[in-house]
């Protein structure tokens, strides 16, 4: 096949493709099912620590000698002193609907304001749509073409970034806003093949973050009134991701992943730039990640490589990673990626000096604002949930997929666990005012063929 | 097994055994994609079960291939000699095939297949956020060496 986009245009890599598929064999129905019955099984057990023991050890061989040890060991020595130190909370939760209207995990957003609660969804088919959570349930708003990526209320307007699908033509970003007569969405800026990831209001501008070009050239652009827009210089953009964004009003924070000057040798990872409606540069005192273990390299590839998300509750912003993953080398060689379970959290009062924490027992998902702290739907380690594995006679047992669960914190160092949490199979989370938060299911954790979506209210109190 | 089981498998099971084969290489591709199809119908009965047979199956087969790099006790060789032509270049195929297989996976369905993000994130079962990181990740891994060349 001729694709209409390569990855850098170089042939070498269309040849890896090529050679891959052309050699991909026939498999004819027969072929696989004449295997049925045969001892391929799978059961759940109790969890089973001594494998992420095993691991351990076998990684600290395996790597000892190099820095990748002060991964597993900064690991185990904070394990000693778990994150979670406190006794469970108990929120109100409610069950306020159990449908799913939409495709089998076409769920992309959740939003909520004072209007209600809205799901934005897209299907395979790039068919987009919004629905309202009404006491009918799920009610279609009415199928768009685009996928919204930021939003912001600005001087009492509400905006919101898309991106729009357009074909071959490729993506289009969009800014949209709530026309105050008409009530009407109507753009208001477009980046043709871009993506706007952020949308800050700060110093008294609104100002998107994004990228010129795909998801390169990071850049930044700002209006004082919403509708004349203008380009905007971002310190050290070069080989740069921003992902998300967010603001106190008096400073932005954008986060994501920043190559160093040399790819491959040095990666500077985990990048934060500050918007103070005057410029966007970098943080003056961004801690060294590496003092924390998780700063090490193998042939030429640190973690954590990029920031997941910031939010801003009332203790200032907190930054955070989803999954911690550790590289290994190339397949075929000894060393082999294995996952850290693990999340690092970056803290700030006013967006220049940050502290640098590791949550040990769990893998942060999705954090919002929650009242005067924080909620984060997060995965447990799959220790926790582990399979046995049979095949051919040899019994394997291997971490399954992760069970996700609510938990809460007053300043995203200390977390408790949300008593009778729901079985978040892939959860979003989204808050107003810092009260109420609707969670989705996407499937139940025990069975991930039921497919079933499922929105709560959670308040706080007992 | 469902009667419209086979009609399931002869549509998808093209596209489906070349992504096993970017997955795990095109040696262990049939292995991967018969043990995800035996537990489809050892738990679910049939294939016409699934609601959305595509994207469950492919979101299967990248579980699989997680669970089949940890079973493996060292990874042999995706692509041996016989099977690709001098004119492949060792260390570039190795730079893809070194990639982790959520990257490899968002590379090829996003810049081979050419899928828009949405549907590469609907397969990967992932938000589109996470393809993207995929996408930046591997493409930064690959540049260096693809710059050489």
């Amino acid at each position: 096949m001729t694709p209409k986009t390569d990855l850098l245009g170089h042939p070498d890599l269309r040849k890896v493709w090529d050679v891959i598929e052309s050699n991909a064999p026939t498999v004819e129905w027969t072929d696989v099912t004449s295997q049925v019955g045969q001892p391929v099984t799978t059961k759940r057990t109790r969890p089973v620590r001594r494998t992420v023991a095993l691991v351990t050890v076998v990684a600290l061989v395996l790597f000892a000698g190099n820095e990748t040890v002060g991964v597993f060991a900064a690991r185990r020595a904070l394990a000693a002193g778990p994150a979670v130190a406190e006794p469970p909370i108990q929120l109100q939760i409610e069950v306020i609907d159990s449908s799913k209207p939409w495709p089998v995990e076409a769920l992309r957003d959740l939003s909520v304001n004072d209007d209600g609660i809205f799901a934005h969804t897209e299907t395979p088919e790039a068919v987009s749509e919004q629905w309202q959570l009404t006491d009918a349930g799920w009610t279609s708003l009415g199928v768009d073409a685009s996928l919204v990526t930021a939003g912001e209320t600005f001087n009492g307007i509400r905006y919101v970034a898309g991106r729009l699908h357009a074909g071959e033509a490729g993506d289009t970003a969009v800014i949209l806003r709530v026309d105050p007569e008409s009530e009407d969405w109507e753009t208001v800026f477009t980046v043709t093949g871009g993506n706007i990831a952020a949308l800050i209001n700060v110093g008294g501008q609104l100002v998107a973050f994004g990228h010129e070009d795909g998801f390169e050239n990071l850049r930044a652009w700002k209006s004082v009134d919403g509708t004349s827009w203008t380009s905007a210089e971002v310190e050290q953009s070069d080989s740069a991701y921003v992902g998300s964004g967010t603001s106190d009003g008096k400073v932005g924070v954008a986060v994501g992943y920043q190559d160093g000057s040399i790819p491959l040798i040095e990666r500077r990872g985990a990048s934060i730039w500050l918007d103070d409606g005057a410029g966007r540069t970098r943080p003056a005192a961004l801690p060294d990640l590496g003092s924390l273990g998780f700063g090490y390299s193998i042939g030429g590839f640190r973690i954590p490589d990029g920031l997941e998300d910031v939010v801003h509750g009332k203790r200032g912003f907190v930054v955070y990673t989803g999954y911690l993953q550790v590289w290994g080398g190339f397949e075929g060689l000894t060393l082999q990626p294995r996952e850290a379970w693990a999340s690092l959290v970056l803290r700030s009062n006013d967006g220049n000096q940050w502290t640098a924490h590791v949550l040990t027992d769990f893998a942060v998902y999705q954090m919002v604002p929650f009242g005067d702290g924080l909620l984060a739907a997060a995965a447990l380690p799959p220790d926790s949930n582990t399979e046995t594995i049979e095949v051919e006679g040899v019994t394997t047992e291997v971490a399954s997929s992760a069970v996700n669960k609510l938990y809460y914190s007053d300043d995203g160092l200390t977390w408790r666990e949300v008593t009778d949490s729901p079985g978040l199979g892939k959860p979003l989370l989204a808050t107003t005012d810092g009260q109420g938060v609707v969670a989705i299911d996407e499937y139940a954790a025990e069975d991930k063929t039921k497919n079933t979506t499922t929105a709560y209210i959670i308040r706080s109190g007992e | 097994m469902g009667v419209n089981d086979e009609a399931i498998w002869r549509k998808h099971s093209g596209e489906l055994v070349r992504f096993a084969s970017v997955l795990v290489g095109p040696g262990d591709a049939e292995d991967l994609l018969s043990s995800v199809v035996m537990r489809v119908l050892s738990s679910r009965g049939s294939l016409e079960s699934l609601d959305k047979p595509r994207p469950y199956l492919f979101r299967a087969l990248v579980n699989e291939a997680k669970n089949h790099r940890r079973r493996s006790r060292r990874a042999a060789p995706l692509l041996t000699e016989d099977q690709y032509s001098v004119e492949l270049r060792p260390e570039v195929l190795e730079a893809v095939m070194g990639l982790p297989p959520q990257q490899r996976a968002a590379v090829y369905l996003t810049y081979w297949r050419d899928l828009p993000i949405s549907e590469t994130s609907e397969l990967l079962g992932c938000r589109p956020g996470t393809v993207k990181r995929y996408l930046f990740l591997a493409r930064n891994r690959l540049k260096e060496l693809l710059s050489d060349a």
